[in-house]
């Protein structure tokens, strides 16, 4: 269906820059320094399990965004 | 182990890839393509995972935390506008047969040479620090693996022996014959290795799972699971400085640049450009690896630190952290798995020289060489031989210059410093492509001499705030000019340029460079004009969707070649099968026979052209086409002109639509004005009907009555008397009527001579009362009259205005109530206005036709008696004079109530008279 194609790839398009936006903001230093405290996850330092967490949800997203387009 | 059982595994190893190479470019033969799938597509982008992530990460994340993280974020956070970007370098690619990212460039700026050359340069002068650290992590595993986890040479050692007692000198060689093997195998016109992307995405897998198998090793076998390993972290000073952030002195300004730089790189380095743009075989993958390579980086990613820490934790903070992943498994005896753990390691450097070489080789053979023979030899000479044997040897040629480079560099620079360190050089480097890229694809702006100023400016810099100060040690440059700035100036410090301090050297080199680079990028291009094939091409990549869909709407350059001429070189530079091949399937989709015409077409110039991109590049292609094409670009005023004449339709086609809407107007005024002429011919015609009625009336009666006069001489007297009484009176009433007709059209067509005169208007409506008051008084009508004490001056004709007032009371007392009859006269001043009213009591005036009324031929019809009483033409002759008097008359009415008639005359002003 090409007509709605079109309109849902814009919508996809603006998603995809706020994704963006986003990750550029949560990757940020200052962001990140809010987790570089001394404090432990799952075993783990806070700041790297933020780190991995953000990756994935971001990757999770992605997918989202390209799935069944 | 062994030197020589290790030396048959990695040659074993070498071989299976080859060996999947050539199943898979066998069954691409065979119109199976193995490549055309997305997944393997985003695995092949993993040759973006080198021995830097492989070894050096880890050494990295022991020394300072975090900082190895943001060369795989920085990717991940680009792969989200991928679809935008990459996508947009893909179509383009497509589209122009782009061989690689300097012809990317040159092409996007007008085919430029010049760029061409300038952007080889860069891109090899950029990789080689990072080929020289794949040498480095392959030779030292090497050395590790074989002596028992200790190194062959120490760094000094290694800058005074001979390189035939070096590893690494082996292993460029290994890798310069099997890069030979993969990339020069056969001239591809557009660039493309199916089993050389095979082979890496094979190795992208082997190079995760080995990684994968070392840091499962670390945390379950030599620790009990990551709690147990980050517990006893917790108890080393040494260790916890690099698990949070505010004690391991990362900046977040150095989180910024290696951000920013790793963005460029995932896209413009020359291995990253090869396989994500030229070897890609659907745009559409972009969707798939816009997610799976992040998780790829993400997963690679995930055991470094726990690596680096437990390496920290049990062989102490002195050891080579870059070699963990190797010394960790020999310091327990697992040799099995360190040798599976090398093999990964060899296989990440391998795949990165092979595609890196590989494109580094195109790029030196079509931007430097090419253009350089085809410039400096004959033309004749040139395509006496077949070129395509030649274009291999000099990809062999380079292939092999830029390994001994990157050996040389490896021996004298790279052996000093960390993996990472050197690589970060590179980035930095290939960075310098984002303003020209980025700003390509986006801004159509941008022109050459921007671009050669930016990535000029920006090399420079480059190369000495960060490889400059590398050669201090093979002497090439002095210590004092790191030290003290060159030529003595304090300010022209590599590491400190213009006295900025307090930034690492890589976000210092960054920041300088990029400055540079892209002040002059953007500042130049707004200062220069873009020649007509720099228009076109800039518009071919920002706007590629238009020429995607094939709704170009004109080209800039009109060309003009022979066929003849068009054909030799396509076989000189193609080959002659090729060459009929491309020449007859042209032939079918146009319908024509080349052989009998003689000029080639914008079409066949342009079939010719992409695919001789395909084979030398644009640059290239561009020289050898001069020769025979005799191009005509569309001159700056040609296109003004073009313009012009669009703007010129414009405005017509403006013009037409504003001339028609005009039309349109005046086709409904004239509709409007013919119902009103209508309207009118039907008054006209009704006006005659009753006016001959009423002529006929007295005419008939006078010549009935004369008729009797003539016929009975004996008709006593009083009879004859009251007979031509009456003949008089209808010859009267016929005289007025003519009277009144002939008064109208006087007082509408000629303009006439009006006198006005100061007059008093109460006395106007004294004397029209006084000579209506005996004919009142025989209808027994009340006749009231309301005046002023004083005198109503106004200027007038008394005649006229007394023919007004009593032509008003005649109608009142027409239509006045016929039993109880009452009228009414009113004189007021009103606003510098004299209002003269005449007020009936009859049956009053439908709203509709009060409008009426004071056309001419009007009559209003009597409904009780169905005959007209009047002869219509007194209101209009009253109207007449009032607008001649530069006054107004009104009507107000209700049925049922009777009827007001007031008329409005300027007050004479006595200061004027």
């Amino acid at each position: 269906m090409p007509q709605t194609n079109s309109f849902m790839s814009s919508d996809r398009n603006a998603k995809l820059i706020g994704l963006f936006a986003l990750s550029l903001l949560l990757f940020s230093f200052p962001f990140l320094g809010l987790f570089g405290k001394e404090y432990y996850v799952f075993g783990w330092p806070l700041l790297y399990i933020y780190i991995f967490v953000v990756w994935l949800f971001v990757i999770l997203v992605l997918r989202h965004l390209f799935r069944h387009r | 182990m062994s030197p020589l059982s290790i030396t048959l595994i990695y040659v074993a190893y070498l071989g299976v890839l080859f060996g999947i190479a050539w199943w898979t470019d066998r069954s691409g033969k065979k119109g199976k393509s193995l490549v055309n799938n997305p997944y393997i597509y985003a695995l092949s982008l993993g040759v973006y995972c080198t021995a830097w992530t492989f070894y050096g990460s880890v050494g990295k994340a022991a020394q300072s935390g975090i900082d190895f993280l943001p060369i795989y974020i920085g990717p991940t956070i680009v792969a989200v506008v991928w679809w935008f970007v990459l996508r947009k370098m893909i179509l383009i690619s497509k589209a122009q047969r782009i061989t690689s990212i300097a012809d990317f460039i040159s092409s996007r700026y007008g085919k430029s040479t010049f760029l061409g050359v300038l952007a080889t340069l860069i891109a090899v002068f950029g990789i080689i620090p990072y080929i020289s650290i794949q040498l480095k992590a392959t030779a030292v595993s090497y050395d590790i693996l074989t002596h028992e986890g200790k190194q062959a040479w120490t760094g000094e050692e290694l800058l005074s022996i001979p390189f035939y007692l070096d590893t690494a000198w082996y292993i460029a060689i290994a890798l310069a014959a099997f890069t030979i093997l993969f990339g020069t195998r056969n001239l591809d016109p557009n660039e493309r290795h199916e089993g050389l992307v095979a082979a890496v995405a094979f190795e992208s897998i082997l190079k995760l799972i080995a990684f994968l198998a070392i840091g499962i090793f670390v945390v379950f076998g030599l620790f009990d699971g990551f709690d147990d390993l980050f517990v006893q972290a917790a108890q080393v000073e040494a260790v916890t400085s690099i698990l949070f952030l505010e004690e391991n002195g990362t900046s977040g300004w150095s989180w910024f640049w290696l951000l920013f730089i790793s963005m460029s790189a995932i896209l413009f380095l020359p291995r990253q450009f090869h396989v994500a743009v030229v070897e890609n075989t659907n745009p559409r993958f972009v969707k798939k690896a816009a997610w799976v390579f992040p998780f790829y980086l993400l997963l690679i990613n995930l055991f470094v630190l726990p690596i680096a820490v437990g390496g920290t934790l049990l062989l102490g903070a002195d050891a080579d952290a870059d070699m963990f992943v190797l010394s960790l498994p020999i310091a327990e005896g697992k040799n099995i798995l360190a040798l599976f753990v090398a093999l990964g390691g060899f296989s990440a450097s391998a795949s990165m020289v092979i595609v890196a070489v590989t494109a580094l080789g195109i790029m030196i053979s079509n931007h430097i060489v090419m253009p350089f023979l085809l410039r400096y030899s004959t033309i004749k000479t040139t395509m006496a031989v077949d070129i395509s044997d030649k274009l291999l040897g000099i990809r062999r040629v380079s292939i092999v210059m830029v390994m001994i480079l990157a050996y040389g560099y490896f021996k004298f620079v790279s052996s000093q410093y960390t993996l990472v360190s050197i690589g970060l050089i590179s980035f930095v480097a290939v960075a310098q492509f984002a303003p020209a890229i980025i700003g390509g694809l986006f801004w159509k702006r941008a022109t050459r001499q921007g671009a050669i100023t930016g990535l000029l400016l920006g090399f420079i810099i480059w190369f000495f705030c960060l490889p400059l100060p590398t050669l201090t040690e093979i002497g090439l440059i002095t210590e004092d000019l790191v030290e003290n700035g060159a030529f003595g100036l304090s300010f022209f410090k590599p590491h400190q340029l213009f006295g900025i301090t307090g930034m690492d050297h890589i976000s210092h080199g960054a920041f300088w460079s990029l400055l540079f680079n892209t002040t002059a990028y953007v500042g130049i291009s707004l200062q220069t004009r873009l020649s007509p094939l720099e228009l076109s091409q800039a518009d071919l990549f920002v706007h590629i969707e238009k020429y995607q869909s094939g709704i170009s709407e004109y080209d800039l350059l009109k060309r003009q070649a022979k066929v003849k001429d068009i054909e030799e070189i396509m076989i000189r530079f193609l080959g002659a099968v090729r060459t009929r091949y491309l020449l007859s399937s042209y032939e079918k989709e146009n319908d024509v026979d080349i052989s009998k015409i003689d000029a080639a077409d914008e079409e066949l110039i342009r079939l010719a052209e992409v695919h001789l991109t395909g084979a030398i590049g644009a640059a290239s292609s561009k020289i050898i086409l001069n020769y025979v094409v005799k191009e005509d670009p569309i001159s700056l005023e040609e296109m003004f002109d073009f313009l012009e004449q669009t703007k010129e339709i414009i405005q017509y086609s403006k013009e037409l639509e504003q001339k028609s809407s005009e039309l349109e107007l005046s086709t409904q005024q004239l509709r409007a004005a013919n119902a009103q002429l209508k309207e009118l011919d039907l008054l006209k015609a009704d006006f005659i009907t009753t006016i001959t009625h009423e002529l006929r009336t007295p005419i008939t009666s006078i010549k009935s009555l004369a008729k009797i006069l003539v016929d009975n001489h004996h008709l006593p007297l009083d009879q004859q008397q009251q007979y031509l009484g009456i003949i008089v009176g209808e010859s009267e009433r016929i005289t007025r009527l003519v009277n009144q007709v002939l008064d109208l059209e006087k007082l509408q067509n000629a303009k006439g001579n009006w006198v006005f005169e100061a007059l008093d208007l109460k006395e106007i409506a004294q004397l029209c009362c006084n000579s209506v008051a005996a004919a009142v008084k025989a209808q027994h009508i009340s006749l009231t009259c309301v005046f002023p004490e004083t005198p109503v001056r106004v200027l007038g004709m008394q005649d006229k205005l007394i023919q007004a007032v009593l032509n008003l009371l005649s109608n009142a007392m027409k239509f006045c109530d016929a039993d109880a009859g009452k009228i009414t006269v009113h004189l007021t001043e009103e606003q510098n206005k004299a209002i003269i009213s005449v007020q009936d009591n009859g049956v009053g005036i439908p709203e509709t036709e009060q409008e009426l009324i004071f056309e001419k031929f009007t009559q209003l019809t009597d409904r009780q008696l169905g005959k007209p009483k009047g002869t219509g033409l007194g209101l209009p002759i009253t109207k007449e004079i009032i607008k001649r008097h530069g006054g107004d008359i009104v009507v107000k009415s209700r049925c049922a109530t009777g009827t007001i008639f007031s008329i409005c005359l300027p007050l004479l002003d006595e200061k004027v008279s």
